[in-house]
C-alpha cells in the first residue's frame, strides 16, 4: 500500500466516522437532561451506582465489537478490555453492579427504553423518541 | 582549467582537501552507522526489552488469575474471600498495567517502524482474548454471587480454561516473536557493526593509498620537470641552444620551463647571428687570403717566369753558340777520315815503293819509328778517335736541340707542340738524375698537337717529374700516361715513392712551401706548375698517401 492510497483511505474512514456520531442515551424518566464527560466516565466505570436517591443506574454494554462502541471508549479514553477490568474489580470487591450486555444496537435501544435507570449509547441515526438523549459525542477523529 | 594549470600551492591544497573529504566521509558514516546501532540498541533496551518483560509479566499473572480466580471460588469464609477478591484484583491490575505498557510501548515502535504486523495481529487476539476473559470473569463471578457453583466451576473449567489457553498461546507467540525480532535486532545491530568496520578500513586504506599516491605524484609533479630542467640547462651549457622544454602546466614550474625556452631561443637567435657574422668575416677573411695568395702567385710568377724567361734566352744563347762549333766539328769529322784515309794511303804506298826497290835499309830508320809508335795501332786508334769525335759531336748537337726545344720560356703566343715531345723533352733534362736509379714507364697515346704554351707546360712537368724523383729513394718507378678523347689532354704522372700525408697534400699548391731542408728548394715549383696549369684552363689534382706514392693528374683543354 503506498502513502497515496494510504491517504486515501484515511480520508474515507475519517469521513465514515464523521458520520458513526453516537448518542449517549439513558430511560426517559432519568433525572438529568445533559451529560458531561466525567459524569459519563463515572457512570460507566460505576463510581456512581444511582441517578439519584430513588433511581439505580445500570450501565449497558455491548457485547460485540461496533462503530459505535469503539467511538464511545474512545471519547472515553479507555478500551472496552479496561472497562470490563474495573467492572471485574467492582464486582469482586462486591462494590458495583454488574452491567448488562445486550447484542446489538437495537437490543441496546430497546433495553434502555424499557428498563428503569439504564444508561447506553447507539448511532445518533438508530435514536427514537423513545429514549432520552443525554450527550451526542463529537465525531472523533480517527486516532493515527 | 585543468589540474594542470594549477599552481603547485593548489594543487597540493587540492591533494589535501581531496584527502580531508575521504576521511571527514569516512567519520561521517561512522558516525552515521553508530546512530544507527545505537538506535538498534536503544530500541531493543527501552522498547523491545521492556515489552518482553510486560509480556514475561502477563503470562505469570494470567497463569497467578486462574488460581486465585479458583482458589476465590472455594474460599470458606469471607475473610479469606475477601484476601482472594484483593490478590484477584491486584493481579487484574498488573495484567491490565503489563498490557497498557505493552500498548505504549507497541505505540512507540509503530512510530519507529519497528512493529511487525505479526506481532500487532497477535497483540489485538491477544486483547480480544482478554476482554473475553474478563467477560467470563464477569458472568464467574455473576454466578457465584448467585451461589451458583456448579456452573461458575464449569464456566471455570470450560469456557474459561479454553480462553485462557487462548490467551496463553498467544502470548507464548508474542514472546517467540519477541524473542526473535531482540535476536533479529541484535543480528542487525552485529551486521551493522561488521559492515561499518569493513567500510570504515576500506576508507583508511584507501585513503592512506590515496596520500601516498598524492605525495608521489606531488613529489614528480615537482622533481620530473626539475629534473628534465637540470639536464636541458647541461645542454644548454654543453653548447646545444636547440632544447626546447616540453612542460605544458600552468604553475610555477611551467613558468620556469617557458622562461628557460624563451632563454635558449634568445641564446640561439644570438648565437646564430654571431655565427653569421663569422661566417662573414671568414669568408671575406678567406677572400682575402685568396687574393693575396694569387697576388704572391702572379708575384712569384713574374719573378720565376723572368728568371725562366732569362735562363731561357741564356740557354738559348749557349744552344746557338756552342751549336756553330759543333757544326764545324760533325761537318769536318767525314772528310777529316776521308783525308786520313787518302794520307794512309800514300803512307801505304811508300812502303809498297821501299819493298819493290829494295830501299828497306835506306828506310830502316822509318821502320824503328813505325815500330817504335806501334804505327798499325795508331791506325787503327785514329779511326776510333774519329768514330768518338763524330759520336760526341752527334750528342751535343741533341743536348743542344734539347736544350732549345726546352728553353723556348720566352714564347710570348700560344703555338702548337707535342705534349709528349714535351714530356721528351723534360725526361732529357733529368737523365742525369734518373740515370740507373728511376726507371720511367711511359705509356704515350698519340694524339695531335694542341695549342699551349710548351716551354711553360715543359717546366710544369719538369718540376712534377723531379718531385717525384726526390720522393724516391733508392730504386723506384715513374709511371707517365698521356691520354685523349678529342677535348681534353690527360696527363697522369705517377711515382713509387714515399707519397704525403692529407695535411701537405692540401699545402703543396702554395707558393714556399716545401718539405725540403733551408736551401734545398725555393718551395715555388708546385706553385709555378699550378699557375702554369691554370693559365691554360686546365686543372691539375694530386692522389696521395703515405708510402704509396703520389700521383698528379694534369687535364688540359685540347685546343688547336
Amino acid at each position: 500500500m503506498n502513502t497515496l492510497t494510504k491517504a486515501v483511505l484515511a480520508l474515507a474512514f475519517s469521513a465514515a466516522s464523521a458520520f458513526a456520531q453516537v448518542a449517549v442515551i439513558a430511560h426517559k424518566d432519568v433525572p438529568l437532561d445533559t451529560l458531561n464527560k466525567t459524569q459519563l466516565t463515572d457512570f460507566y466505570s460505576c463510581e456512581m451506582k444511582l441517578w439519584d436517591k430513588s433511581m439505580p443506574l445500570l450501565v449497558v454494554d455491548l457485547k460485540l465489537q461496533s462503530e459505535a462502541k469503539d467511538a464511545f471508549y474512545k471519547f472515553l479514553g479507555m478500551t472496552a478490555s479496561r472497562m470490563k477490568s474495573i467492572w471485574l474489580k467492582k464486582l469482586l470487591m462486591g462494590e458495583g453492579v454488574e452491567p448488562l450486555v445486550v447484542r446489538s444496537e437495537e437490543e441496546m435501544l430497546k433495553k434502555v427504553a424499557t428498563t428503569f435507570g439504564a444508561l447506553g449509547f447507539i448511532s445518533s441515526s438508530k435514536v427514537t423518541d423513545e429514549v432520552k438523549t443525554l450527550l451526542l459525542l463529537a465525531p472523533t477523529e480517527k486516532q493515527p | 582549467m585543468t589540474f594542470r594549470d594549477l599552481k603547485l600551492g593548489a594543487k597540493q591544497l587540492l591533494g589535501f582537501g581531496v584527502i580531508l573529504v575521504l576521511m571527514t566521509s569516512a567519520n561521517i558514516f561512522s558516525i552515521n552507522r553508530m546512530r544507527a546501532l545505537k538506535a538498534e540498541i536503544d530500541e531493543v533496551t527501552k522498547n523491545r526489552l521492556p515489552r518482553a518483560l510486560a509480556i514475561a509479566d502477563l503470562n505469570r499473572s494470567a497463569f497467578d488469575l486462574r488460581i486465585k480466580q479458583l482458589q476465590y471460588a472455594f474460599a470458606i469464609d469471607s475473610a479469606s474471600k475477601k484476601i482472594q477478591a484483593e490478590a484477584t484484583s491486584a493481579l487484574i491490575d498488573s495484567i491490565t498495567q503489563n498490557l497498557e505498557t505493552y500498548k505504549r510501548l507497541k505505540t512507540e515502535a509503530e512510530g519507529r517502524q519497528s512493529y511487525s504486523k505479526k506481532e500487532e495481529k497477535l497483540y489485538d487476539a491477544l486483547e480480544s482474548n482478554w476482554e473475553n476473559y474478563q467477560d467470563l470473569s464477569l458472568t464467574f463471578l455473576l454466578l457465584l454471587r448467585e451461589d451458583q457453583m456448579q456452573g461458575a466451576l464449569l464456566l471455570l473449567n470450560e469456557d474459561m480454561r479454553q480462553s485462557f489457553d487462548d490467551f496463553s498461546a498467544n502470548l507464548v507467540a508474542l514472546v517467540d516473536i519477541n524473542k526473535k525480532d531482540s535476536f533479529d535486532a541484535a543480528q542487525r545491530a552485529e551486521d551493522a557493526y561488521r559492515s561499518t568496520r569493513r567500510v570504515n578500513s576500506t576508507l583508511l586504506v584507501v585513503t592512506i593509498l590515496v596520500s601516498i599516491l598524492f605525495a608521489a605524484g606531488l613529489a614528480r609533479l615537482i622533481v620530473v620537470p626539475v629534473r628534465l630542467l637540470a639536464s636541458a640547462a647541461e645542454t644548454v651549457a654543453r653548447g646545444n641552444l636547440t632544447v626546447q622544454l616540453g612542460i605544458r602546466s600552468k604553475d610555477e614550474i611551467g613558468n620556469l620551463a617557458r622562461s628557460f625556452n624563451q632563454m635558449t631561443t634568445s641564446l640561439r637567435e644570438a648565437r646564430a647571428g654571431m655565427e653569421q657574422q663569422a661566417a662573414e668575416l671568414q669568408a671575406k677573411n678567406a677572400a682575402l687570403q685568396r687574393t693575396m695568395q694569387q697576388l704572391q702567385q702572379t708575384q712569384t710568377q713574374l719573378v720565376q717566369s723572368e728568371k725562366m724567361a732569362s735562363l731561357g734566352q741564356l740557354t738559348a744563347g749557349i744552344a746557338h753558340e756552342i751549336n756553330n762549333p759543333i757544326n764545324f766539328i760533325s761537318a769536318n769529322v767525314g772528310p777529316l777520315k776521308r783525308d786520313l784515309t787518302d794520307l794512309f794511303a800514300v803512307l801505304s804506298q811508300y812502303d809498297n815503293v821501299a819493298r819493290a826497290h829494295k830501299l828497306q835499309n835506306a828506310f830502316a830508320e822509318v821502320e824503328t819509328l813505325k815500330t817504335q809508335l806501334d804505327y798499325g795501332v795508331v791506325v787503327d786508334e785514329i779511326d776510333n778517335l774519329l768514330e768518338g769525335i763524330a759520336e760526341g759531336a752527334r750528342r751535343t748537337a741533341e743536348i743542344v736541340r734539347d736544350l732549345r726545344n726546352f728553353s723556348r720560356l720566352d714564347e710570348e703566343a700560344q703555338k702548337l707542340a707535342s705534349i709528349n715531345q714535351g714530356l721528351e723533352a723534360t725526361l732529357l733534362m733529368l737523365k742525369n738524375q734518373l740515370k740507373n736509379r728511376v726507371e720511367v714507364i711511359k705509356d704515350f697515346q698519340n694524339f695531335p698537337d694542341i695549342l699551349c704554351y710548351p716551354g711553360k707546360l715543359n717546366q710544369a712537368f719538369l718540376n712534377i717529374l723531379a718531385n717525384a724523383s726526390q720522393a724516391i729513394d733508392g730504386q723506384g718507378k715513374i709511371f707517365i700516361k698521356t691520354s685523349y678523347d678529342g677535348d681534353i689532354v690527360t696527363v697522369s704522372i705517377k711515382d713509387t715513392g714515399k707519397g704525403m700525408n692529407e695535411d701537405v697534400q692540401q699545402r703543396i699548391f702554395e707558393p714556399f712551401f716545401t718539405t725540403k731542408g733551408v736551401g734545398e728548394g725555393t718551395g715555388l715549383g708546385l706553385s709555378i706548375t699550378y699557375g702554369i696549369i691554370e693559365d691554360h684552363d686546365g686543372n691539375i689534382e694530386v692522389y696521395s698517401a703515405p708510402g704509396k706514392g703520389t700521383e698528379f693528374v694534369i687535364t688540359l683543354p685540347a685546343r688547336r
